[in-house]
């Protein structure tokens, strides 16, 4: 049921909404202009030595070899503990409820590679009605969608927790840039026949190492709900993150890990990459620089699992539309989602632009 | 509760047991990783009071059961109040002080009112401990920066490197009750040294009143790492960059090995009247002479000077005039 319900197909050609789209467009323009401007392809680049290697170095990263067999796990099959029936637990859930009885129980699977343990929770603190409400006035702001989804209520509200890694590192760069420092000087001038002040910038090559935490990464771990539409409902408050236990999932559905580890490493790799250019290029010295290439190392690297809270809200409006997904944190309440915009509204808007430019041109000619 | 007694796996912090994660680079713990089960296990939340099982209740923040009303609480993340636990004790006792007050108000010069020190009367001396963070620790410092050394057209050229900081007994106050100037003045008094644990205090001065931590440890945390940066930047520019100036600092640190220590410092705080006001110094709890304050000048003697400096500045311009 659940299952079924996650996989509600976004309907194609629509417009990714404006917060999304932008963060995503932002990042993947970093990213691209890191790739260009990095003098070594391989962004791995060279290893820089550190001065000292910091200990645990091993237990940081030791799970990063992962055997690809292990995605591919047969659903569990046992009897409810409370009335004797026969459930069927697929492999991308944690939680289950009895279909006869009711009762909730967590599962808990032997750690692999790629569905390791969860370490960490975040608690749901908005709940159902709450999340209903974020929704609904999330919807009726959106005032290019059409008016049946601004009026629109979920038809389907779950609260899911969602698996993501939680990653950091260390990040060691090495980088170059040419960097402009202005001056002014005197020149004479052939028209005026006098000395006038012009302000130039000379451009000087730096050179230089750069080393810092790259931290509170976060990242999916669920093929379910895509990065870009978790990094719409961040930030998620990591002073709420709580050490694990089946009580805080305990009746809720909570999903398994679905993304290979190294998948979900990749992108938290991508991700420290550009914030890292993100930083090389506040870092710069000078009144302006240009030319910054850059190759960064990442070493010490950990991540581990957390449980987020989620509501996955379904949403049908009118006849015969695909009904759409939207996430709502189940922390901050924070709504995102993609909305389809409606071509009427627009047709409509831009039809009386018309007609008033077009009165007004008459109006002019009769005068 | 004890305090540290574990390291960061990753940059060799002291954190406690409580922290699931490291402050300073947020490594997980190794206190939070659980421990790997072998064999698949379901677990049902069973209710104690009448068994029914136990769901998750987003308004009570815990697991509750649905029949009984009865809650299992969560594990809650503790972040206790900062407290002091080392303290200095006093060398300096109630005479001393007030001695040293009145040899302080003597020595302070002829533009104070003569009878400064016999018209002062010692309204209230309180003993008291202000608190504080001493640190240790070790920084690798990225840095750029534009300085004037090899500049050619420009005043400045770009210049940057990475340097190795260490930090030792570094204090970053925590008071509210003094003043940044106060405590830049008391510092060099103390004796880090001589600080001993509560039971083992040996004290020149009863009840002295001990002030409090008003942050708790995660506040304490990101109030430290921001000290290791303003003292990385002033280090930096004292030693480290080329050149005689230098703008658009830029640092990026990578902490390690940060251990705080909780000290309370003892102070005097005195104040005294003079002419119906009021006036605030306060003295090192170890070291007599060093003290900082407040005293009134004399009006009357400032005007004399300035009178008698204009008087002869007068009589020299009419004597220049009468001899031209």
């Amino acid at each position: 049921m659940a299952l079924g319900f996650w996989k509600i197909p976004l309907p194609p050609g629509i417009a990714v909404n404006e917060k999304g789209s932008e963060f995503q467009g932002s990042r993947l323009q970093n990213v691209n202009t890191w790739v260009s401007g990095s003098l070594s392809a391989s962004v791995s680049g060279t290893p820089i030595p550190l001065t000292s290697t910091p200990k645990g170095s091993s237990r940081c990263f030791s799970s990063c070899r992962v055997d690809y067999d292990t995605m591919t796990v047969a659903p569990l099959e046992l009897s409810c503990r409370s009335c004797g029936a026969k459930l069927v637990v697929e492999p991308t859930h944690r939680t289950t409820r009895c279909p006869y009885c009711d009762t909730p129980s967590v599962i808990d699977r032997p750690a692999t590679a790629d569905r390791p343990d969860p370490v960490f929770a975040i608690c749901f603190t908005i709940d159902g009605d709450q999340a209903r409400s974020f929704l609904r006035s999330y919807l009726s702001r959106r005032h290019w969608a059409p008016k049946a989804l601004r009026q629109a209520t979920a038809e389907r509200v779950e609260g899911v927790y969602l698996p993501a890694y939680l990653y950091s590192a260390v990040a060691h760069s090495r980088y170059r840039a040419s960097i402009g420092e202005n001056y002014t000087t005197t020149e004479f001038d052939a028209k005026r026949k006098s000395m006038r002040r012009v302000s130039k910038t000379e451009f000087r090559t730096l050179e230089g190492s750069h080393r810092c935490y790259v931290d509170d990464l976060v990242v999916t771990a669920s093929e379910g709900i895509p990065n870009i539409e978790l990094e719409a409902i961040e930030p998620f408050d990591l002073t709420g993150l709580r050490r694990f236990a089946p009580a805080m999932v305990s009746g809720w559905t909570s999903e398994e890990p679905s993304l290979s580890r190294n998948a979900s490493l990749e992108f938290a790799r991508q991700e420290t990459r550009a914030d890292v250019a993100r930083r090389l290029r506040a870092f710069m010295p000078g009144d302006s620089h240009h030319g910054l290439q850059s190759s960064t190392t990442l070493t010490d690297e950990a991540m581990d699992l957390v449980l987020l809270p989620v509501w996955v809200c379904a949403v049908r409006w009118g006849e015969g539309n695909e009904p759409i997904r939207l996430l709502v944190s189940g922390q901050s309440g924070r709504v995102a989602g993609e909305v389809p915009i409606s071509w009427a509204k627009i047709a409509a808007v831009v039809g009386a632009g018309l007609a008033l430019i077009g009165l007004a041109v008459i109006l002019g000619a009769l005068l | 509760m004890r305090d540290t007694v574990l390291r960061c796996d990753r940059c060799d912090s002291a954190i406690t047991v409580d922290d699931l994660r490291c402050p300073i680079c947020n490594l997980t713990s190794s206190v939070a990783l659980g421990e790997d089960r072998p064999e698949t296990a379901v677990e049902i939340l069973r209710c104690s009071g009448c068994g029914a099982a136990m769901t998750y209740d987003v308004g009570r923040r815990a697991a509750s059961c649905a029949f009984c009303g009865s809650v299992l609480e969560l594990e809650q993340t503790k972040d206790p109040p900062e407290e002091a636990r080392l303290l200095l004790p006093f060398t300096v006792d109630r005479d001393r002080a007030s001695t040293a007050l009145g040899n302080w108000l003597g020595s302070l010069g002829w533009f104070r009112p003569g009878d400064l020190t016999s018209g002062a009367r010692l309204e209230t001396m309180q003993p008291l401990r202000w608190v504080g963070w001493v640190f240790d620790a070790r920084a690798t410092v990225s840095w750029a920066a534009d300085t004037d050394q090899d500049s050619h057209r420009s005043d400045w050229a770009p210049h940057a490197g990475q340097t190795e900081l260490d930090y030792d007994d570094v204090v970053v106050p925590a008071t509210r009750g003094l003043t940044r100037e106060e405590i830049a003045h008391l510092l060099p008094s103390y004796d880090l040294g001589s600080a001993a644990a509560v039971a083992d205090l040996v004290d020149l001065v009863d009840h002295a009143t001990l002030e409090r931590f008003d942050v708790p440890r995660s506040t304490a945390r990101a109030r430290l790492v921001k000290a290791v940066e303003l003292v990385a930047r002033r280090r930096l520019e004292e030693r480290h960059l080329p050149g005689r100036r230098s703008r658009n600092l830029k640092t990026a640190t990578v902490l390690r090995r940060l251990e705080a220590r909780r000290f309370a410092f003892p102070v005097w705080v005195l104040a005294y009247r003079y002419k119906n006001r009021l006036y605030r110094t306060v003295l090192s709890g170890q070291d007599e002479s060093c003290l900082k304050g407040e005293a009134p000048y004399s009006a009357f003697r400032i005007a004399a000077v300035l009178a008698g400096g204009a008087a002869g500045l007068i009589i020299l311009l009419v004597l220049l005039g009468l001899l031209l």
